[in-house]
């Protein structure tokens, strides 16, 4: 079985109107790929940033997998949310990234979006619509032509990238 | 400013030295900095033989009319870890701490980073950040009382788990430079790749 690591930190987010936000992350693998060891999702601390207006995480991200095949290689789900004064929250975007396939380090940018409400819901203020199904909806490709979206900001993450044995497999990376 | 290297195997580490804050508060800080090795990491090689310490404190220091926005630790690391496996890869874990109004230490910032796997020269800069009290009872205490919440074990900004119920509010950066080296990585079948790689746009 073929092995990947992917070692890094979910840093920061940047270009959302709001200040006060979170990210809960998962990671999304094809049947034929095994979490071997480490959490495949989880959540960040609520960052209010005091200097600058990108919202520091620093979440650090370990994750060891194993695999039989390349089809389904992994992609990360990242929902960025935001938390107000009063402890209510709401969607700030959706994004979606494959992990890099090649080994290394890498820093990652990644988009994202959000559901446009109706225009009743755009006057109602803040607290827009959110995915009931963010998995599907997110990272397969079939049901997007549904939605209307509009952009959102951008979460920057920090990707390391160990393989092991893909030579064995007569896999390039 | 750090170095670490490591590998499955065993790495050597050498360190060159520059770290530095920046604060964006008027305050001056004057922070000694401690690091310790994420929990999980691989221990360092041969353990209880000289590879290097695993903990220290910094001097402390501040800001000068030469350097009025940074603060120069400048601080030497040099550990060795060895391994057999990548996962629960070490990180350094760095707390800041500074004289409040009062002449109390109080912590200025926690923040963590992986070790770069990457043999080579790396820079990173940490973004610094100091744990809120959720409750408005609290706030209002630590205010009166100049107390403010901190971890009892700063380690636990190198671990993912339990974050959701953590506030923070983000103050600053450390900068840490690597100097990293592995051995054996390949001979065990791991493929790091070379270098620091271009921005992906995903």
């Amino acid at each position: 079985m073929a092995e990947l690591h992917l070692i890094g930190q979910i840093e920061s987010g940047c270009g959302f109107s709001e200040r006060r936000l979170f990210c809960k992350w998962g990671l999304h693998a094809g049947a034929g790929w095994t979490l071997l060891a480490g959490a495949g999702a989880g959540q960040t601390h609520l960052d209010e940033p005091q200097a600058g207006e990108a919202a520091q995480w620093g979440h650090p991200l370990d994750l060891h997998l194993g695999t039989r095949g390349l089809q389904g290689w992994p992609r990360l789900l990242l929902e960025v949310w935001h938390v107000d004064t009063w402890g209510r929250r709401g969607l700030a975007g959706y994004g979606v990234c494959a992990v890099p396939s090649a080994p290394g380090c890498h820093r990652v940018t990644v988009v994202t979006w959000r559901p446009r409400g109706t225009r009743r819901q755009r006057l109602l203020g803040p607290g827009g619509p959110e995915l009931r199904d963010p998995l599907g909806t997110a990272t397969a490709a079939t049901e997007r032509f549904r939605l209307r979206t509009e952009s959102a900001g951008t979460v920057r993450l920090r990707l390391g990238v160990v393989a092991r044995h893909m030579a064995r497999y007569g896999v390039a990376l | 400013m750090t170095s670490t290297a490591n590998s499955p195997l065993s790495t050597a580490r050498t360190g060159s030295p520059r770290r530095y804050q920046h604060c964006p508060h008027p305050v001056t800080l004057s922070p000694p900095l401690s690091l310790s090795p994420a929990p999980g990491s691989p221990s360092p090689a041969h353990p209880g033989s000289p590879q290097g310490l695993e903990e220290g404190i910094s001097q402390i220091t501040s800001k000068s009319s030469v350097s009025p926005t940074t603060l120069v630790w400048n601080f030497p690391i040099d550990i060795t870890f060895k391994s057999t496996n990548p996962f629960g890869w070490p990180q350094i874990v760095l707390s800041v701490y500074g004289p409040d109004f009062f002449g109390h230490d109080v912590v200025r910032g926690y923040g963590a980073v992986h070790v770069p796997f990457v043999p080579g020269r790396h820079k990173r800069t940490i973004a610094m950040f100091v744990p809120e009290s959720t409750s408005r009872l609290q706030q209002l205490t630590s205010w009166f009382t100049g107390r403010r919440p901190e971890f009892t074990d700063p380690r636990v900004v190198a671990r993912g788990e339990g974050r959701e119920v953590t506030r923070v509010r983000s103050q600053g950066f450390v900068t840490v430079t690597f100097n990293v080296m592995t051995k054996d990585l390949h001979k065990l079948g791991y493929d790091v790749g070379q270098g620091p790689q271009g921005l992906h746009q995903a």
